[in-house]
Parts: structure tokens; sequence; C-alpha cells
């Protein structure tokens, strides 16, 4: 007899199952979420390449 | 033969008296009214008032067998109560109180006779200490008493009963008529027997003609059908705990849940195959410098257009009672969205009361998602010191190594634990109601 605790459980394994074959790759939802935005370059070179610095100021990690 | 020559009786509709022709006769004690419902095969009267004993004669009249002087008391359904159970219409023509008492706890119940002149007679059960019910019928034979894994059990009409309790039944409170004799202070021996929502009950009776035994088929009731059916106002009350008979829900559809179960397991494997398939967990970047040395690099993160997953994989060496950090930027030649996250490795250890100890890790790794493909500018920013302090050690140096495509265990491992674990759940809570229920039978962990 299909009881609603059995749909609960279908959704929540399709559901799950759906996240491993079309999200994993992507891997956005269970990772740490980094640091976005604009940067800029700042002053002085790291062996002939620059710096960049994350524009706009505020707080871009560091420890 | 053809269907025209069969002779149908139709079932009649009114199989009752009316209730206002309900012909009552004095108790020969007290003169209370006794009606009568079962007739012919009633073998014994108690007088619900003053509970005398009486016996029907073939003129009608009744006969005094034993004088009684006690008050009647109340059941939870009264005497001549009519309901409809299972589409038939059902009388209560007596009520007996019983009981039996195990580990000095007394366990009283209330047995309703019901009647039905086309049908019979019925047996429902109040049971009085967990406020369950039950229907009962006689058994059409006798079940095969056997054994199963050294439980006593009882086979019949293909299925298989498991011996719950056996126990000295007593009669304490007798009203209306018996197609049986029966008093006050009767005793049998019930041996119950279970398959939730059905029962068996095998009851011996010694005397001095010899032993009978009576079979009994008994079902689970909700209280509330019995109130609907017995037409009663407000509500049941509350049944507690478990009861012998009441069905187990959370067994109830268990092979749907493990086909379930299995069905999916397949899917997984095969999703989870195909996903770590597509994952080549390419290194784009693997540097070592000086901590005080920043590390910058092309790298290629695929083919734009799409987005992957990255991890970062953040080493210092010698680290003892420091830290190590670094800021590592990505910052793609074709957009504006820079990408940045910091990774920490840091290790403490010390002696304290005695006792050494030691936390942290030289290593760690950080996955990010979602990151667009592409070309990067890579920057890597170290910082370092021990204690508390932002003065880096002498000689530390710093490892990254910086993987795209990778595969992120935890997507495999959660649809494999929503899968497991949801079953296996259902599957305890199951367990736990029959350990409930079983704690009151002969099976109990302290029996």
């Amino acid at each position: 007899m299909i009881r609603v605790r059995h749909v609960v459980y279908w959704v929540l394994s399709l559901g799950s199952l759906a996240l491993l074959g079309l999200e994993a790759p992507n891997g956005a939802l269970l990772t740490t979420t980094p640091d976005r935005g604009q940067v800029e370059k700042g002053t002085g070179t790291v062996r002939g390449a620059p710096i960049f610095i994350w524009a706009g100021g505020g707080y871009h990690g560091g420890k | 033969m053809t269907a025209s020559s069969q002779t149908v009786v139709a079932a009649p509709q009114r199989p009752f008296r009316d209730e206002a022709q309900v012909e009552t006769i004095a108790c020969p004690s007290c003169g209370g009214p006794i009606t009568r419902g079962a007739f012919g095969t009633v073998e014994k009267i108690v007088c619900p008032y003053c509970g005398s004993e009486l016996s029907p004669s073939d003129s009608g009249a009744l006969a005094l067998l034993l004088e009684v002087r006690r008050q009647q008391r109340p059941s939870a359904l009264p005497l001549h109560a009519r309901g409809t159970l299972d589409g038939a219409t059902w009388e209560v023509v007596g009520i007996v109180w019983r009981e039996v008492t195990a580990d000095g706890t007394t366990f009283p119940w209330q047995e309703f006779l019901l009647y039905n002149p086309y049908l019979g007679y019925r047996f429902l059960l109040f049971f009085v200490y967990d406020r369950h019910w039950a229907i009962g019928r006689p058994l059409d034979g006798a079940p095969e008493i056997g054994m199963f894994f050294s439980r006593k059990v009882a086979k019949f009409g293909g299925k298989r009963y498991r011996h719950f309790q056996t126990s000295l039944a007593r009669v304490t409170y007798v009203e209306g008529e018996f197609p049986w004799q029966i008093r006050a202070g009767d005793q049998a021996v019930a041996h119950d027997y279970v398959a939730p929502p059905f029962g068996l009950s095998v009851e011996e009776t010694h005397d001095e003609n010899g032993a009978d035994i009576a079979y009994t088929a008994m079902e689970h009731l909700e209280g509330d059908a019995v109130w609907k059916a017995f037409a009663r106002s407000g509500r049941p009350p509350n049944p507690v705990g478990v009861g012998p008979l009441r069905p187990n829900r959370w067994k109830q559809g268990a092979g749907v849940t493990w086909v379930s179960c299995a069905l999916l397991l397949v899917l997984w494997v095969a999703i989870s195959i195909g996903y770590t398939a597509s994952r080549d967990a390419v290194v784009v970047f693997e540097g070592r410098s000086a901590i005080t040395e920043p590390l910058t690099q092309e790298i290629d993160l695929g083919p734009a257009g799409d987005v992957t997953a990255v991890s970062v994989e953040f080493s210092a060496q010698p680290l003892s009672n420091a830290w190590a950090y670094a800021d590592v930027l990505l910052v793609p030649h074709d957009r504006d969205e820079a990408i940045g996250v910091g990774v920490e490795a840091d290790e403490w250890h010390g002696v304290d009361g005695g006792e050494s100890w030691t936390e942290g890790s030289s290593h760690n790794t950080v996955t990010i998602g979602g990151v667009p493909t592409g070309s990067y500018t890579l920057q890597i920013t170290p910082q370092a010191g021990e204690g508390t302090s932002t003065t880096p050690p002498v000689g530390l140096t710093y490892a990254v190594v910086i993987r795209r495509d990778v595969v992120l265990a935890r997507y495999i491992v959660l649809p494999l634990l929503v899968i497991i674990l949801v079953p296996l759940l259902l599957w305890s809570f199951g367990l736990m109601v029959e350990a409930q229920r079983w704690k009151n039978s002969d099976y109990a962990p302290s029996s």
C-alpha cells in the first residue's frame, strides 16, 4: 500500500539523486562559498606579474 | 438448475423487534425489568440490577438460580445498546468484566456479548487498562499449536500467530444473557496469540465434567469505530500504549519501502558511476615557496562556457604552534568578477596536566563550486605567524595544489544516506513499537 511516507521518501531520494546527477559537476551548493567581486591592479609585481587587490575596499579574506 | 428455480430468501430489513414492543420480565429477586434479546440459545441470565442468576424456562418465566445483592456497574457500553459493525446490526445482550493479575498488577477488561439473530454472537472487548478495543468471533475450527524458533505459535487459516501471554482470567462482574453458564468468580486459562491486527484466544476451563476449550478469533478495533457504530456521544477513551493487537503503522507498507530502497540504490550506483567517470580532477596548479613569497601564474580551468568545482589544497611545513594562511585569488581573463577564497592550516601542541595534546593540521583543503571555466590569473598571498603574532616562523614554506573537475564525495554520500537511513529509521520505529507491545507479554525483557 502506497503511503504518504513512501511519497516523501521517493521525493527526498530522487531529489538527492538529482543533486548528484545534475548539480554535483558544478558543485555550487555543497561547497564553500568564495568571495566574488571586482579586483584592480595594485602597486608592485610578483615575479613580473601585477598584484591584484579587491576593488572598492571592504574585507575580502585575510588572517 | 435454473436461476428462476432457486428460492431466494431476502434478508429481513428489520432483524430486531421494534423498541416499543420489547417484552420485559421482572427479576424474581429484585423486581427489576429484564429485557430478553437472544431467546432460545440463552442458558443464563444475570439481572443487571441485582446480579441474581436466573435461568429461562420453557414458559418464558425466569427461575432464580442464585440470589445476589450487588449494584449495577457502569460499563463502556450499556446493556442492550445496538450498533452496526461490518454492515450488520448487533445488540449488547451480555456484559462480562474479567481481569488477569501479572506481577502484582491487575489488568481488567470488559467483554460485551453482541448478538444478531442471523449471525450469532460476537465479542466486543474493551481493555480497561490501556483502552484498546477488539472484536472477536468464535473460530471455525482449531488452530495448530507449534513452535517457531523456540517461540510458541498458533497457525490458522494460513496465518501464524505468535504466543503473547498465558494468564488466568477471572470473571469479576456479569450482567445480561449468555448462551453458556457463567458467574462471577469463574476462571479460565487464556492463551493469547497475536499477529496484529489479528489475534487468537484459546481459553481452557476445567470443571468436574472435564475441560472445555474455546477458540476465538480477534481483530483490533479503533475506539472511534466503536463509538461511531454504537452512536455514542463524545469521544472514546484515549488508548494508552500499543496494545497486543493494534497495527504497527511503521510496519505497514514496509515491503514497498524496501523495494523502493533497492531500486533507488541501483539508481544511485548508476548515477554515481556516471558522475565520477566524468570527473578527472586535473591539476591546474602546483607550487611551493617560502611563506613570505606570493605566487602567481596563469591557469586554465577548461573550455569557457561551463562551470566546475575547484579544490585548493594548502600545506605549510614545518608548522609547530603556528598558523599559515593563504589568500587564493582567481582573476578571470574574460570577465570582471574575480573569485577569492582563504585557506588556513595550523598546528598546536603542548602539555596540560601532565598529558600532551595536539590539535590542528598542517594540511587543509577548501573546495569551491560554481566556478566558471576559462583562463585565470592565479594569485596566492600567504601569511603566517607563531602563536598570536603575525611574524612568520623562520624557514616555513608552503605548498598549494589546485585541481579542477574534482569529485565531491558529499554529493555521492548525501543520496546514499537518504536512501538507506529513511528505511532504517522506519524499521527502527517499528521495532520500538513492537518492543513497547511485547513488554506487557510473557516475553518482556525482564520476564
